[in-house]
């Protein structure tokens, strides 16, 4: 008897073993599959990170840098020192191949379906001839009418700056493609040809917008540009922006903390002429929002400090200064 | 006739091998060669110490080099820091025109900066190795023409159709003839150059998109100038960053595949060569 009682217990043990196992087999491939679910839903984004903001990245210039060890003077007035600022999300306009079409054909496309490309790293496009439209999933787009491509004149006359602003600010209403917050920055030389003889031609002028959020200015990538050439013909057009949503309020940097970190070489530095500095003073304090172009990986519109002012050397010559630098933690 | 299983493993492994390598058997399209200078500063010990700083420029030519291959063009060379020497792109050894694209991506330095007096004053790429792995130059001695690859020292076109030259102002003239007139003279049956007129800013994700936009059939110039509308930013103050295009006029219009060269440069043809800018931001 006591032998069967054992074998018995022996085999109620390994029922319990294989239910256990059954269970956690089932526990294991639950979390494993609500972890993957999770992370291709980027849920975990949003649990761990809810008000965490990867650190902008910015694009330094090509060209040579100064040594360091020059000084720098703060001059400016306006230190008034807000505490906390909003930051914001970039959100995609999530454009797929039908959106793509109705926006093509917005921008008088006729498509031909089996012509329209699409790729992870510039979103759907389509080529007729000289012309092409290409619009990203999450919404910028670059039009060109390619005239550009076939127009061999070597002498444009083209609208005055008023008219050009007017054709340009027409045509982006009239497509929907300006949004209330752009405002036009400048009018300037767009497309310039240069003749192996020293001739020179202007092709288009560009009007560029770019616009306020909380009446900060945007910097970054954050703009809409349209050239405008003879007979007030649209050339060319760039809306190289993303909507945005109110993501959280950070506390801001001081501003001394901020120039201290320009003093180390971080963040970025952009001198309106290569020469070695004596000392760079700051007339200008502000606080702006930078869109990045890398906008998977930093998908905000990130709060940043703005120094403007002018660099000086030994001979007292002067040339722009700006300094930008991440003002949240 | 029969084979035995050992041939008949053989067999199949060739097959395998030279399937998988179909691409670079069968449709190499064209050749290119990378250049890139990404450490500047001494943060390891064989780098120099060139104050100019360190960008993230061997990162954009790997991105563009993943496209390619892609697309079926072969890297003949790559070299990047301290295997990149000025002498291999200038006519002292000319080691980079035996391919049909090259890239040169790294810090450029103005004709008109106190700096730039390279050749008398001409823009060039910047180096921080004097022409070996082990010597660097001072940080007094920016100009020293092993440093820099200037716009006199270069003729190309033998092999090379198209340059890329991501880097600041390699095509800056500042509207002064005589400079176009140097930088014409770089070709040497060449099609085109793409650079920047002004100074740029360095963000390696430019190169995927650049690349994809060539594969896709864009023109040269069009890809150039798309690619630099979606990466350059505005900072709200000047000089703006412009996008430019030196060119026979023949080939302006060059897609990403092999056409017949050109003629090399004259001042007797200058009207055959011009060149564009672009103001992508300000």
């Amino acid at each position: 008897l006591p032998e069967n009682i054992t074998k018995l217990q022996t085999r109620k043990e390994g029922i319990t073993m294989k239910k256990k196992i059954i269970v956690l087999s089932i526990i294991t491939y639950t979390v494993l599959i609500a972890t993957a679910i999770g992370y291709k839903n980027n849920l975990f984004a949003i649990v761990t990170n809810k008000n965490d903001i990867p650190p902008l990245t910015f694009s330094l210039p090509g060209e040579p840098a100064p040594q360091r060890g020059f000084t720098y003077e703060l001059k400016a007035s306006v230190l008034k020192n807000e505490e906390d600022i909003d930051v914001y999300k970039l959100i995609s306009k999530n454009v797929n191949k039908s959106k793509f079409k109705e926006i093509a054909g917005k921008l008088s496309f006729v498509l031909d379906e089996a012509k329209i490309t699409f790729s992870k790293e510039n979103g759907y496009m389509y080529r007729d001839g000289d012309a092409y439209i290409n619009v990203e999933e999450n919404g910028r787009l670059i039009y060109s009418s390619g005239k550009d491509s076939i127009d061999k004149k070597q002498n444009h006359i083209l609208p005055s700056d008023e008219e050009a602003e007017r054709i340009a600010k027409n045509y982006l209403q009239d497509k929907g493609l300006l949004p209330k917050e752009f405002f036009v920055a400048s009018v300037a030389e767009g497309l310039v040809q240069e003749f192996g003889n020293g001739v020179k031609d202007v092709i288009t002028k560009q009007v560029t917008f770019h616009r306020k959020v909380n009446d900060k200015e945007v910097l970054g990538v954050s703009r809409i540009q349209v050239d405008v050439g003879e007979n007030g013909d649209v050339q060319r057009v760039a809306v190289l922006y993303q909507d945005y949503e109110l993501f959280t309020k950070k506390a801001l940097k001081s501003i001394n903390s901020a120039l201290g970190e320009i003093r180390e070489g971080k963040g970025m530095e952009v001198f309106g002429r290569y020469f070695q500095p004596k000392k760079c003073i700051i007339d200008k304090v502000e606080i702006a929002y930078y869109e990045p172009a890398n906008n998977e990986k930093e998908a905000f519109l990130y709060p940043v400090y703005k120094f403007s002012g002018k660099i000086v050397n030994e001979k007292g010559e002067e040339a722009e200064y700006v300094g930008l630098i991440q003002a949240i933690e | 006739m029969m084979i035995s299983i050992k041939q008949f493993m053989w067999f199949v492994l060739t097959l395998t091998l030279l399937l998988t390598n179909s691409k670079e058997v069968f449709a190499v399209k064209g050749t290119y060669h990378l250049h890139a200078q990404h450490h500047y500063l001494g943060i390891e010990s064989d780098y120099g110490n060139c104050t100019y700083g360190n960008r993230s420029t061997t990162l954009y030519c790997d991105n563009l080099d993943h496209i390619l291959k892609r697309y079926g063009w072969k890297m003949n060379h790559k070299k990047y820091n301290t295997e990149a020497f000025e002498y291999d792109m200038t006519y002292l050894r000319d080691n980079v025109d035996d391919a049909n694209l090259f890239v040169w991506a790294g810090h450029g330095i103005d004709y008109s900066s106190d700096v730039g007096k390279v050749n008398g004053k001409e823009s060039a790429a910047h180096f921080y190795n004097l022409n070996s792995t082990t010597s660097f130059h001072p940080i007094t001695s920016h100009n020293d023409g092993r440093a820099n690859a200037s716009w006199s020292e270069i003729r190309w076109g033998n092999t090379i159709d198209y340059a890329v030259m991501w880097t600041c102002n390699f095509l800056h003239t500042g509207g002064d003839s005589a400079n176009l007139r140097k930088i014409l003279k770089m070709f040497d049956k060449m099609h085109i150059m793409l650079g920047f007129a002004s100074k740029m800013y360095v963000n390696p994700d430019e190169g995927k998109s650049f690349g994809d936009y060539l594969i896709q059939g864009y023109k040269l110039k069009d890809a150039w100038v798309n690619a630099t509308l979606k990466y350059q930013p505005q900072i709200g103050t000047s000089p703006s960053v412009y996008a430019s295009w030196v060119y026979h006029v023949d080939h302006e219009s060059d897609t990403l595949s092999l056409h017949s060269d050109p003629i090399a440069y004259s001042d007797a043809k200058a009207l055959k060569f011009a060149r564009k800018y672009y103001k992508v931001a300000n």
